[in-house]
């Protein structure tokens, strides 16, 4: 008997993470929200690093100071996005979102599709601040999209998010090693080509085990594959094209870094320890960064660094990397949406939080004369600023991800994570390019 | 031939206090379980989005096209292939068992010291792990490294290895629980028993394997369906040790679940999913009962 409700209340236990999300589906809770002492009440929240938790603290003061009788709610979710997601999904099914919340780029479409975000094209347009503020076209665009045909970062779109920052992914290389090594630096304008790179990354080169300097790691694939002028999925983003020659060449070039030329961590070197810790102890040449990273490599790095334009395939002398963001979004059932859209506001255009937030090493300013300014002429690392601002105007240089532009994005986690094969040698990109392609088309199809 | 009347009443009242007891479970169980239980299965039959808010009867569809997915048995494959740590968990918590078991001095403080992972935050454990199985840096692999002047394999990278280092941890883990309720077990054999082999002139090892080990047999019964539930939704470790591991090695079914409710936003077919493994334990656990007639001595004879 005993036994018996031990099986059953497992089970049952089981049935409890739906029961969960069950249990708040129907009435709505919400109504004004009002505290004691006669404030209103307005939620936002974020994850993100204690840092950022803290410069979020900061700005939101400042916004509290300039609304009086307001009072924000931070509520700052620890642990990784997917951890935040999941609680944002949870909050959702218990009518309890909060009026702002972050949305990172990749999500963005299932969110705005399933109707969830509030539309704050006329909340911007009768906005002072907005009109008087000129931000990253890119960086609005990434949070458009068109009720009418369903697609996302089309210029025709309504504004769904203001962008918390916009973060270009940027190859970083580590100045005192190329020093010791006597390597010319990378010119800030002029990319190296593939052939140019590895050529330098096996000078960087030595040392063995835990102690071998690497040339290279981590090497981003999306840039490899769009530099060599293939992509994941077709212009409308319908049809997976990774089965295609210049796909698996550029993810051969990628994996033949450490399998053949042995300048980049293997699979198996990588999972011991991976490239960001490699890179932060100075045993990494180059590598890749956003924005985010500079606070730590300010205070946690002990070399010299910067950073350099994306290296060019030799074959068509194109250098791409990806751009990612979140949105600050306010929810579609939000009591307050005016006040709450004033807070997306302010922590994307404020002056004095951008400064602040540019000066903490978070972000590149969302505000386009801050940052072809005030933070280019900043003395703190990197020197050339500029190539994050290249990879931001330039559409050659900077495109969204591919998991950007697809509601489900588990064709692109499936890809992922059978990948290894290729990483550790068992199959040629070519092979698997061709085995994988209709197993990531089924899963893309059935996200729609 | 019996009256209605004082006898009954005192009948009455009894029944009355037992279901006084047995209320507020029952209640907890209607209240907290039997309602979302079909509440999910009905969930089941949708097409439940929780994003989009969807809820429309799609019929055994979800079931169908989980049942279609080479991903969900792979899933089952590598749950059912993580289970391997039950028996060998079973074993060596049994030797720690024997010898804990015996006079010896701080034998409380080994208690507790083997006993200590259960009481532990799953998370922490994982995080401690992810350093100690760790290829380069590891603590594991440093002490590989020095006995047999050979490199240690590369416990989180290696698809073939990933299964292997979820089973050790597993055993780790579990290892304190088990014991304890072996210790128990061991404490509930009568000593006459062993009386009996002392006078028919057996030594400690027939003692072992003629009355410890078969007297044992219901601890066992109860530690392998317990495992084997708990194996079957194995989640913890996977997600924050591994991950998916290299080509979806560490996917476990409810990692799957996990995967189709959480990042899908297809609750409908998580719920699908759900019932599938509740319905596998329950077949599992059914069957186990059935053969336990077989091998549980439960004193009858």
């Amino acid at each position: 008997m005993k036994m018996a409700k031990r099986i059953v209340s497992l089970m049952l236990a089981l049935v409890m993470v739906l029961a969960m999300a069950a249990c708040g589906k129907g009435k709505t809770l919400g109504g004004e929200s009002v505290d004691n002492e006669g404030n209103t009440v307005i939620t936002f929240a974020g994850w993100g690093s204690l840092a950022e938790k803290k410069i979020f603290t900061s700005m939101i003061d400042e916004f509290e100071k300039t609304h009086p009788g307001v009072k924000v709610n931070y509520q700052h979710i620890p642990g990784s996005q997917e951890d935040y997601l999941v609680k944002l999904t949870s909050l959702l099914a218990a009518n309890k979102m909060p009026d702002v919340f972050y949305i990172h780029s990749d999500e963005f479409y299932s969110w705005v599709d399933a109707g969830r975000l509030e539309n704050l094209t006329p909340y911007m347009q009768a906005s002072e601040v907005a009109a008087n503020t000129t931000v990253w076209e890119k960086s609005l665009n990434i949070f458009r999209y068109d009720s009418a045909t369903h697609q996302v970062g089309v210029e025709s779109g309504d504004l769904y998010g203001l962008p918390k920052d916009l973060g270009p992914w940027a190859m970083v290389y580590n100045k005192t090693l190329f020093e010791a090594n006597g390597i010319p630096l990378p010119d800030p304008e002029v990319p190296m080509t593939w052939s140019e790179f590895v050529e330098v990354c096996k000078k960087l080169t030595s040392g063995k085990g835990v102690n071998k300097v690497f040339g290279t790691a981590n090497y981003t694939l999306e840039s490899a594959v769009w530099s060599n002028g293939a992509d994941f999925l077709n212009k409308d983003h319908t049809q997976v094209t990774v089965d295609t020659p210049e796909f698996a060449e550029a993810m051969q070039w990628v994996a033949d870094l450490a399998l053949v030329h042995g300048v980049s961590p293997t699979a198996a070197e990588d999972s011991a320890s991976g490239w960001f810790t490699r890179w932060c102890n100075g045993k990494v040449g180059m590598a890749w960064m956003g924005p985010w990273d500079q606070a730590t490599f300010w205070d946690s790095v002990s070399f010299e660094w910067d950073i350099m334009p994306t290296p060019v395939s030799d074959k068509t002398g194109k250098g791409v990397t990806w751009l990612a963001s979140a949105a600050l979004c306010v929810s579609k059932d939000s009591k307050q949406k005016q006040l709450a859209y004033e807070l997306a506001e302010f922590l994307s255009m404020n002056v004095e939080a951008q400064k602040y937030n540019y000066e903490a090493g978070q972000a590149v300013p969302n505000i386009v004369d801050m940052a072809k300014n005030d933070y280019l002429a900043m003395d703190k690392a990197p020197a050339n600023k500029q190539v994050f601002l290249n990879i931001i105007e330039d559409a050659e240089k900077g495109q969204f991800k591919p998991t950007y532009y697809t509601k489900n994005t588990t064709w692109f986690t499936y890809f992922y994570s059978e990948s290894s094969k290729v990483w550790n040698g068992d199959m040629t990109a070519a092979e698997f390019v061709k085995e994988i392609q209709p197993k990531m088309q089924e899963r893309l199809d059935e996200g729609k | 031939m019996k009256k209605k009347g004082t006898a009954s009443k005192l009948r009455r009242s009894e029944r009355r206090a037992g279901l006084a007891f047995i209320a507020p479970i029952f209640l907890q169980f209607t209240v907290f379980f039997l309602f979302f239980m079909g509440y999910s299965l009905y969930m089941s039959m949708t097409d439940w989005n929780i994003l989009e808010g969807t809820e429309n009867f799609i019929g055994l569809e979800n079931f169908k096209k989980v049942l279609e997915d080479p991903l969900f048995w792979k899933s089952l494959g590598n749950t059912i292939y993580l289970m391997i740590g039950i028996p060998v968990g079973m074993i060596l918590a049994m030797l720690l068992a024997l010898a804990l078991n015996r006079k010896m001095r701080g034998k409380t403080i080994y208690r507790v010291i083997v006993y200590l992972p259960a009481v532990t935050s799953t998370v922490a454990i994982a995080l401690l792990w992810r350093w100690i199985f760790n290829a380069e840096y590891g603590i594991l692999n440093m002490i590989i490294q020095q006995i047999t002047g050979k490199p240690g394999p590369n416990w989180l990278g290696d698809p073939a290895m990933v299964k292997i280092t979820l089973i050790l941890l597993g055993v780790w883990r579990g290892l304190g629980n088990t014991m304890l309720l072996f210790l128990a077990g061991l404490q509930n054999v009568p000593k006459e028993y062993y009386e009996v082999v002392d006078v028919a002139g057996g030594n400690a090892w027939h003692k072992l394997r003629y009355v410890t080990l078969p007297m044992m047999s219901p601890t066992y019964f109860y530690v392998i369906i317990t495992g084997v539930i708990g194996g079957l939704q194995a989640f913890g470790d996977q997600f924050i040790i591994t991950g998916l591991g290299p080509e979806h090695s560490a996917m476990t079914v409810v990692y799957y679940l996990y995967q189709k409710g959480f990042t899908e936003y297809n609750m409908g077919a998580a719920c699908a999913v759900a019932w599938l493994l509740s319905l596998f334990i329950m077949a599992v656990t059914l069957i186990q009962f059935k053969m336990s007639k077989r091998w549980v001595y439960d004193g009858s004879h």
